[in-house]
């Protein structure tokens, strides 16, 4: 099996819980390299209860061995979770402590809020968004209970003001992702971050504590970044996530556009239902859906997400695109002079003085026009 | 007077096939629900007496009371001494 069918039967095990996806399943199973392909991907994408799960249910016929096999590798993954909601309740009660809010991101609030079942959506890592003003005292508390910091910031305050966020290693070994924004780059910037604080849905997870994950709405635009942005090669998983949030009865459409709209993420949002429709193979339309088929990109959408991913695409060229994102003359020299004198280690991993690359990633950008 | 039991709010848990994953919220250790004590662990999503825990059980699996309360009076021992169950005694309240 070639590894463009593997991940076309991984996105079809994916749809196990989804109706109207038109994907169609082996009637028979598979041979051992295949399944050894296919649960090695299950592995990978985090697709491991979609797998047991299609076994289970005979979408997927399997043998006992391949069926034992997956079902091994999904207890692993579920372990590994509820060691995951165990730390997530240490930390946002730490932070509760401290007064700073925050809201669960993707992982255990997409699984406990957006799936019938949450042993169907596992994750490897705690998500969380704070405030930028809360941002370096929550950084603060995290480093003062043991967690490290994986790549330093790069000037004091460029966190709180330009950043994605930061990456916390437990002793434990478990990593912690404390989020301002959702992604680098401009269309990181140009989130209302007002607006992730507007609408939250609450639910308890265990010990009567109460979390907070973004509002339905928000978890959408989140997962069509995740899903868009967060991968050269892009992950099933947030696909999933996004076929979930669209194809659910309580889904404001309206305010799905209104919010990608006001974040200038029309584009980020469109290509995320259009690919998620495809990657799924998905029948049924909704009027979200059936917009972001219609949208057309403009120019400064598309020379935007070329900084992500085309070939001249690198952290410099991002970076310079970022600055049209920045609201004034002032907050653009700051981050400027961020990048190009850094203080707490080199930026995007290369020796090549920064400012030379921007130039660089100037000429590229252009180039691509 | 009633003893009410349910699932303990400490804890935090998954459905595995037919199996139950469990972690209490404070321990590191995990275990493990299979067989009749993934039955019982849904019978005690809400507070349930003693005698209704039972007669559940004996409704699901067609057989006698007696070879139903031995057990299930075992399990919920076990369970509580794992902190993955809670009791609650209640009242019959005021006539």
């Amino acid at each position: 099996m070639t590894a463009i069918e593997t991940r076309t039967l991984l996105a079809a095990v994916a749809t196990y819980g989804l109706l109207g996806s038109m994907h169609v399943l082996p009637e028979s199973p598979l041979t051992d390299a295949e399944f050894d392909g296919l649960l090695r991907g299950s592995v990978s994408q985090r697709l491991t209860g979609a797998l047991v799960g299609s076994i289970a249910s005979d979408r997927l016929p399997a043998t006992e061995a391949q069926s034992h096999r997956a079902s091994e590798e999904h207890f692993i993954a579920l372990c590994h979770c509820l060691e995951l909601e165990s730390a997530l309740l240490d930390v946002v009660g730490a932070l509760d402590q401290e007064g700073i809010d925050c809201r669960v991101l993707k992982g255990s609030a997409t699984a406990h809020l957006d799936y019938v079942d949450p042993a169907q959506r596992t994750f490897v890592d705690v998500d969380l968004l704070v405030r930028g003003e809360d941002f370096d005292r929550a950084t603060m508390l995290m480093l003062s209970r043991g967690y490290s910091r994986l790549v330093a910031e790069v000037r004091p305050g460029f966190d709180r003001r330009f950043g994605k966020g930061c990456t916390l290693s437990s002793t434990a070994g478990y990593e912690l992702d404390l989020h301002r924004t959702f992604v680098t780059g401009p269309f990181g910037l140009t989130v209302r971050l007002d607006d992730l604080w507007t609408d939250a849905t609450p639910w308890v997870l265990a010990g009567g504590r109460q979390l907070h994950a973004l509002g339905r709405e928000q978890r959408l635009l989140h997962a069509c970044y995740h899903a868009v942005l967060g991968d050269r090669t892009p992950r099933i998983v947030p696909q999933r996530d996004i076929a979930s949030l669209i194809l659910s009865d309580d889904l404001d459409e309206v305010r799905v556009r209104e919010l990608a709209h006001g974040w200038r993420a029309e584009y980020v949002v469109a290509r995320a239902i259009n690919m998620t429709w495809n990657t799924l193979a998905l029948a049924d339309d909704t009027a979200l859906t059936a917009w972001a088929r219609r949208y057309q990109p403009d120019a400064r959408s598309e020379h935007a997400f070329a900084t992500y991913y085309a070939k001249h695409a690198n952290y410099a060229a991002r970076s310079w695109a970022s600055l049209r994102a920045l609201p004034n003359t002032r907050t653009r020299a700051t981050f400027l002079y961020s990048l190009a004198f850094p203080q707490g280690g080199v930026i995007g991993g290369s020796p090549i003085p920064f400012t030379r690359r921007l130039i660089r990633a100037g000429q590229g950008l252009r180039g691509e026009r | 007077m009633n003893r009410l039991y349910s699932r303990s709010p400490d804890v935090l848990w998954r459905n595995i096939g037919s199996s139950v994953l469990l972690r209490p919220v404070d321990r590191t250790d995990l275990m493990i629900l299979d067989g009749s004590a993934t039955l019982l662990w849904t019978l005690l999503a809400h507070p349930i007496t003693f005698e209704d825990l039972v007669a559940r059980m004996i409704a699901h699996y067609g057989v006698d009371s007696v070879l139903v309360s031995g057990p299930v009076a075992q399990a919920l021992s076990d369970l509580e001494r794992a902190d993955l169950v809670k009791m609650d005694d209640v009242g019959a309240g005021p006539p």
